[in-house]
């Protein structure tokens, strides 16, 4: 019986010692921007846009949704993308065809394009991309 | 006053049958859970930003990771060549020849974006733009879960 505890205690902390659990980190989709199209909202029976435009540094973020004035906090860019998501799909679209591009300043810090991102998933807009920098 | 005296210690075997239940069990657990060996080219060093939501990846073998780093005012990709398995860094335009081949005819190939929170976007739009001329469908962002 020594001999099989042995080996067993060996590959448990082997075990231990070297597994990674996965859980730690998880991932945002984008996907690449359509290209040659410039209008902000399509009314009609087209894929519908929503551009963002971002300016900050990193301790503020100002994103513009369309031509809205800026909007430094992430719950109320959450409410203003959901509004306007809402009003979309009561137009008949689905959640696939409203393509959110968002494009940053070239001085925008990575981690406030993440709360961007972070509030249009929230706000259930899954198709999401990401423009030239301005 | 009548002494209490310890029992006499009996020679005998130590019933090991719970201590070896539990390490089985705990050995299935890891066996099922961790991931060993398993090197996608992340680089350590990387301070991820951090994200309420966020996806599971689900297909890594599908996947190329590129670990984005600032240098000065360049930009280096640290990314593992799926041909030789050594990690190699490159600038965004060497990137592209790398990122078509490893997709070669793989429609749902799609790379996996690693930077610091601090790194401007200026240094990541390039990265983007190879994975644009690479004709990728999609690439994803890694953030850490808060």
């Amino acid at each position: 019986m020594t001999p099989l505890v042995d080996v067993v205690m060996v590959i448990l902390i082997f075990l231990m010692l070297t597994g990674t659990f996965a859980g730690a980190t998880h991932y945002l989709q984008a996907n690449m921007p359509p290209v040659g199209k410039a209008a902000t909202v399509d009314p009609g029976g087209g894929p519908a846009r929503i551009e963002i435009r971002v300016q900050g540094n990193s301790d503020q973020m100002f994103a513009y949704v369309g031509n809205s004035p800026a909007i430094s906090d992430e719950d109320r860019l959450f409410s203003t993308l959901k509004a306007l998501g809402d009003s979309l799909k009561g137009q008949g679209k689905k959640p696939e065809d409203i393509q959110v591009i968002i494009f940053p300043g070239k001085f925008v810090k990575y981690q406030t394009l993440v709360r961007v991102y972070g509030s249009a998933i929230r706000a259930e807009l899954p198709k999401i991309a990401f423009g030239n920098a301005h | 006053m009548k002494k209490h005296r310890m029992p006499d210690m009996k020679e005998g075997n130590v019933n090991v049958t719970p201590l070896i239940d539990i390490v089985m069990c705990l050995i299935i657990f890891y066996m099922l859970v961790a991931r060993i060996g398993v090197d996608m080219g992340v680089r350590q060093n990387i301070n991820l930003p951090d994200s309420k939501v966020g996806k599971k990846l689900n297909d890594p073998g599908n996947t190329i990771v590129l670990n984005v780093e600032r240098a000065g005012e360049a930009v280096l990709v640290f990314v593992k060549n799926p041909e030789t398995s050594q990690m190699e860094n490159l600038d965004p335009t060497r990137l592209i020849p790398l990122l078509r081949k490893a997709r070669g005819a793989n429609k749902d190939f799609k790379a996996v974006i690693r930077a610091n929170l601090d790194i401007d976007y200026r240094f990541i739009e390039p990265v983007l733009v190879a994975c644009s001329q690479a004709n990728l469908k999609e690439y994803q962002f890694e953030a850490r879960k808060p």
